[in-house]
């Protein structure tokens, strides 16, 4: 009365069922273990100080959708009186990176609110002999205001360049059967400063991760690179 | 006790729901499809880029079971290899999206297996006899969230010009400033505003459903109404967007914030279908006469 191939086709189901079952077992990862970002980051340091903007645009209201990507924004804009520098800095954090809930990146948010990106590119920020941070640069203009941009993402040990490379990494860190943290750090200067200015976004992020607690710093850059400038600042 | 030996109906006559020669595809097809439906309502349903799925598959299902009384006549076994392939490749494409979490494959790889079994009872006849309701289920599959981000961006650009525009020529005082939306005292995030676009799939999806239901005509007019659907969302979106400000204007941030959460999804349906009506009464005295009968 049934026909055999519905057996087998009906077989073949449950058999994928099964399967996806049995591989979609994942553990939960995360490189910050307990605290927030705002205490893991310093408020203040090296001539900087530090005020927390909090939400100006209300972003990270619950029902909007950084209310459900994010468990916490911190935005706070930092200032440097000696140097004359002001700077805001974004540190958007998410606890399970997922298909659906995962790290948002500037360059695709920024046209979004109406900014027009006219540079856009990989860069390297250096961290220390040989180590750096895979970082992108960007440029945005929107009506008489221009923003030079400095930005990284985090997504368990791994640091994606490019969405393509985000996307890649979940892959890479799915198949080893884990649901990853995510954290975006975006450091901006802006204004109607006219000249883009890469150079010092580049110096304040690096002290800023120096300025971090040694065995904190994985939160922002991964531990494999954390280790390296821990052991050569040692060293040296 | 009594009631058991009564002659009467006997036990071949009970009848479930499902035919029993139907019950390994039926439980084939529920092992794959009951996790996978929790998942979307947790994700994507519950999301207004995704809300139209439900409504997608309840329609969906009764178009399949509406055209399937008509496609009965034409069916006939279809070839094992085909079956069997597509049935393979769908589920290799379930079992990575699933186990590895990327909502598209896992959906596509269950419609893929769906399709399959359809195919495997019925052939290839019956198949294109059944290609609108096949088709439109493939709209269950939600699009990659950086897919949709990259494909909407302009779009939503334009959409908040253009209501910015009418809305200011029309006098009411509204200002855009990088993020936000200035109108009187209040000030509208542009991603709430414009949040909107991501509903576009949904919106095609509605249109699709009504050219379908009263396609009486020539196929050449139901493409030339198909080819409308993309700018008809598009213009739903503005419509939204300048009530959104409007009401912002005349009642306060309150009534217009409640507005836009509690009847987000369904009033811009509703415009996108009033739209899509009024497009039509006005083609079809457009169109030649020649075009209107087959």
């Amino acid at each position: 009365m049934i026909a055999r191939r519905d057996l087998l086709i009906g077989g073949a189901c449950l058999a994928a069922a099964g399967g996806a079952l049995a591989l979609a077992n994942r553990r939960e990862v995360r490189l910050l273990q307990k605290g927030k970002i705002a205490d893991l980051v310093p408020a203040n340091f090296g001539g900087w100080t530090s005020e927390d903007v909090g939400d100006p645009m209300a972003l990270n209201a619950p029902g909007t959708l950084a209310g459900m990507l994010y468990n916490e924004l911190l935005v706070r804009s930092y200032t440097n009186a000696e140097k004359g520098q002001a700077l805001t800095a974004l540190i958007a954090y998410g606890a399970r990176q997922t298909d659906d809930l995962q790290l948002h990146r500037p360059e695709i948010c920024y046209p979004a609110f109406g900014y027009a990106l006219v540079r856009n590119e990989p860069v390297d920020v250096p961290l220390a002999t040989g180590v750096s941070v895979p970082a992108r640069k960007l440029a945005a203009e929107a009506e008489g205001r221009r923003e030079s941009i400095i930005y990284w993402s985090r997504m368990g040990e791994y640091l994606p360049q490019s969405a393509a490379e985000q996307r890649k990494d979940r892959v890479q860190i799915a198949m080893q059967g884990i649901v990853p943290d995510g954290v975006l750090i975006r450091l901006s200067m802006g204004g109607d400063i006219p000249q883009y200015d890469w150079p010092n976004i580049q110096a304040f992020a690096r002290d800023l991760i120096f300025a971090v607690k040694p065995e904190q710093r994985n939160v922002l850059i991964g531990s494999k690179r954390a280790q390296e400038i821990a052991s050569g600042v040692k060293s040296a | 006790m009594a009631e058991s030996t009564r002659p009467g109906p006997g036990p071949a006559s009970i009848r479930f729901p499902v035919a029993v020669p139907d019950l390994p595809l039926w439980i084939g097809l529920a092992a794959l499809a009951i996790p996978t439906v929790v998942s979307l309502g947790h994700q994507t349903w519950s999301r207004e880029s995704g809300a139209h799925g439900p409504i997608v598959l309840a329609v969906g299902g009764w178009l399949l079971a509406r055209e399937f009384r008509g496609a009965k006549s034409l069916a006939q076994p279809g070839s094992a290899g085909l079956t069997f392939a597509g049935l393979i490749f769908s589920l290799l494409v379930y079992v990575f999206g699933r186990a590895f979490d990327f909502i598209t494959l896992e959906v596509a790889g269950l419609y893929g297996a769906g399709v399959a079994m359809l195919y495997s009872r019925n052939g290839m006849r019956a198949m294109l006899h059944l290609w609108f309701p096949v088709v439109y289920l493939a709209f269950l599959i939600p699009p990659p969230n950086w897919f949709m981000d990259r494909a909407t961006a302009p779009l939503k650009q334009f959409v908040s010009w253009a209501a910015m525009s009418v809305l200011s020529t029309a006098g009411v005082p509204v200002a855009r400033e990088g993020v936000t939306i200035y109108v009187s005292d209040y000030r509208l995030l542009v991603e709430d505003a414009c949040s909107g676009m991501n509903s576009i799939v949904g919106l095609v999806a509605v249109s699709l459903l009504y050219i379908y239901l009263l396609r009486g005509s020539t196929v050449r007019y139901a493409l030339l109404l198909v080819a409308s659907v993309i700018p008809i969302a598009i213009l739903g979106n503005i419509v939204r967007i300048m009530t959104l400000i409007l009401l912002t204007y005349f009642f306060g941030d309150e009534v217009a914030q409640g507005f836009l959460h509690e009847t987000a999804g369904l009033f811009l349906f509703v415009v996108d279908l009033v739209l899509v009506f009024l497009w039509d009464k006005a083609l079809w005295r457009l169109v030649p006469k020649s075009w209107r009968t087959a």
